[in-house]
């Protein structure tokens, strides 16, 4: 009876790592993995995928699938302008979905239906901007899209991400932090700039973001998921955030607003990447 | 046994001849009458004519000579008058959007348009902006196909909307847009911005929506959705929601992107099927289809005439079908292939190419 038990608790839990690896055993559909921007990347706007660069590179099934959607043309029937000019999408086990954008239409093996790992799906763009296929991982039961840095191999990494900036900002006034300038008490948003160099040598996003202020974490992101509702896109499932507040244009982002009292305050900036490189900047804040 | 026979054959003869007369008199329709195409004119559109901005006709005389009519083949584009007259031609490389109000040429070198008008000469620049136009309507879509964004007439941005996934169809009209995504959902919105409604067909295997058209009222929406199997789905609005009022399995199993229209008349749906084009009516009581192949189609109702004609595409390939509606096909006419400009107005069309544009008419004989 004992052994039954504990033999079905076997089977169940891997029976559970099976449907872990089905749901998130992904390949990278190109190069290696040597992407140009992750997840977060500020394209412009919050890059819910993963972006490869323009080479001619063979694009791959990241896991097998059915092809449930393909257009070559640059339009959709309604005039609507296609992501890069084409685009493919494979629904996968578990619910998860790949769409592959900026293929070179007349490579495309869009006669397929039943897709196995690793099949040719077709060519990389070469696109005059040095942009070429954008990878998503979306998740049509939870309609998320999930980080496919997560989802696919790890990409070794020896580098520390790069903290460019840290700014406070009220009433249209940006006060930089490494100035050394006493700041007058008040409520302030804190915008960091800072990146992690991605495998094809670009200022990509980081993975993690932490602001600290007087020893208390005040703000923790995760680069995870990102999904709209309502027209709205919002960004990471641990505490969600709207997207267009939280990342400019420029691709700096935003926490707070927090009060800063008369007097000194530390605040620390810690940046890591997905091999889980760090890198923290403390800056003394004198408040007056 | 002779006899019998040659009585057999008499009464036969003489049903017959009983018959048929009564057939043509009780049974009889009426004929339609014969159409014919009347070539009107046909311009040549030379290199020299591509101005960068109004150059042929002034403003004041395009309005006494009638509405501007958009022209586009290739890069090339511009606006002319139903009697022929080239109100300006110019060439846009980096693409140009187009509508009967305005047009938007893309820059070379930045993301940025410009906005024109057909019969003025302000210019404005639209920064980050990737112009089509829907029912008249400006949009913007966003560089990952998930976004879209309205403008106003002058160019002003009035609202954007992220869609929950990568739109793999859309439809506008003056009120509603109208998009469908990758995972199978239909996502309204209205004319402010705001959602007016979220719909998931499901009932197929795997869920994706592939077509989706909206009447020009916004009364009656209709999507193709799924794969295994494919479906057909006409909504309809009532007490300010969409409730599904139709639909029909389908045997298809396309996986690419199906044209569908809501017939101006607001009753019936055309959709792209294997067998030709498909005409369905909103309630479901008219399931037909027009035997005529086509990849990609338009469609125009002519009222003087009561006739319908549809523009449909094939692999490179143009014809006008004339039809009467509901499906009642009276015949087509191929086009050259060079025709890469086709647009049908009351019973003119136009169609033209880089370097040449013409117009016939059709005509009751």
């Amino acid at each position: 009876m004992y052994l039954t038990m504990k033999k079905s608790r076997y089977l169940m839990a891997l029976g559970l790592v099976c449907v872990v690896l089905a749901a998130f055993g992904f390949d990278w559909p190109l190069d290696d993995g040597g992407f140009r921007y992750g997840f977060g990347s500020a394209r412009p706007g919050f890059l819910k995928g993963v972006e490869f660069g323009g080479a001619d590179g063979i694009v791959r099934a990241a896991d097998d699938g059915e092809l449930v959607f393909t257009a070559l043309d640059p339009h959709l029937p309604g005039g609507y302008p296609l992501a890069a000019g084409s685009m493919m999408a494979l629904d996968h086990a578990s619910d998860m979905v790949t769409i592959y954008a900026g293929m070179a239409r007349e490579s495309t093996t869009a006669y397929l239906t039943g897709v196995k790992r690793g099949a040719i799906l077709g060519r990389s763009l070469r696109a005059g901007n040095g942009r070429g296929v954008s990878v998503y991982t979306y998740d049509s039961r939870t309609r998320r899209y999930i980080n496919p840095l997560i989802l696919m191999p790890a990409v070794g990494d020896d580098r520390a991400p790069v903290i460019r900036s840290v700014a406070l900002y009220a009433d249209g006034q940006e006060s930089p932090l490494d100035q050394a300038k006493p700041i007058r008490q008040g409520s302030y948003q804190v915008i960091v700039d800072s990146y992690d160099i991605s495998p094809a040598g670009m200022a990509s996003a980081p993975f993690g973001i932490r602001v600290i202020i007087d020893g208390s974490e005040r703000a923790a992101v995760a680069y995870d998921a990102a999904w709209s509702r309502d027209g709205v896109l919002s960004v990471f499932g641990g505490g969600s955030r709207v997207a267009s507040e939280y990342q400019q244009q420029d691709g700096r982002v935003h926490f707070g607003p927090y009060t800063f009292a008369r007097g000194r305050s530390v605040m620390s900036i810690i940046i890591t990447d997905y091999a889980g490189n760090k890198r923290e900047q403390t800056y003394s804040i004198i408040i007056q | 046994m002779d006899e019998g026979n040659g009585r057999h054959r008499v009464v036969t003869i003489l049903a017959m001849s009983i018959f048929i007369p009564v057939y043509f008199f009780v049974f009889a329709e009426r004929l339609a009458p014969e159409l014919s195409a009347i070539p009107r004119w046909r311009v040549d559109l030379a290199a020299g004519q591509t101005a960068a901005g109004p150059t042929s006709v002034s403003p004041a005389d395009a309005t006494q000579a009638g509405v501007p009519i958009p022209f586009v083949a290739g890069n090339r584009y511009g606006y002319f008058l139903a009697d022929g007259t080239i109100l300006f031609l110019a060439d846009a490389p980096g693409g140009v959007a187009m509508s009967d109000h305005g047009y938007v040429v893309s820059d070379t070198a930045s993301p940025d348009g410009t906005l024109g008008q057909p019969q003025g000469k302000s210019r404005t620049v639209i920064h980050d902006i990737r112009p089509f136009f829907g029912a008249g309507r400006l949009f913007s879509a966003s560089t990952d196909g998930t976004g879209v964004s309205a403008y106003d007439a002058s160019g002003n941005l009035t609202w954007s909307y992220t869609f929950p996934c990568q739109l793999s169809a859309f439809a506008a009209s003056a009120s509603l847009v109208v998009g469908g995504t990758v995972d199978g959902w239909l996502e309204g919105v209205n004319s402010d911005g705001t959602k007016a409604f979220e719909f998931a067909p499901g009932g197929s295997r795997l869920p994706v929506i592939l077509g989706a058209a909206v009447s020009p009222s916004g009364a009656w929406i209709v999507a193709m959705s799924g794969i295994d199997r494919q479906r057909l789905i006409v909504l309809g609005r009532g007490d300010a929601k969409y409730r599904v009022k139709s639909h029909r399995y389908l045997e298809s199993d396309y996986r690419e992107p199906v044209k569908l229209i809501v017939m101006s008349d607001e009753r019936h749906v055309l959709y792209r099927r294997p067998d030709g084009v498909g005409v369905w009516s909103v309630d479901g009581k008219v399931d037909t289809v027009l035997p005529v192949k086509a990849d990609d189609f338009d469609v125009s109702i002519d009222t003087a005439l009561d006739i319908a004609y549809l523009v449909a595409r094939r692999g490179g390939k143009t014809e006008i079908a004339v039809f009467r509606q509901p499906a009642s096909l009276t015949g087509t006419i191929a086009l050259p292939d060079s025709s890469e400009y086709v647009r049908v107005i009351g019973s003119s069309a136009y169609i033209g190419g880089q370097s040449w544009l013409a117009r016939f008419d059709f005509v009751e004989d």
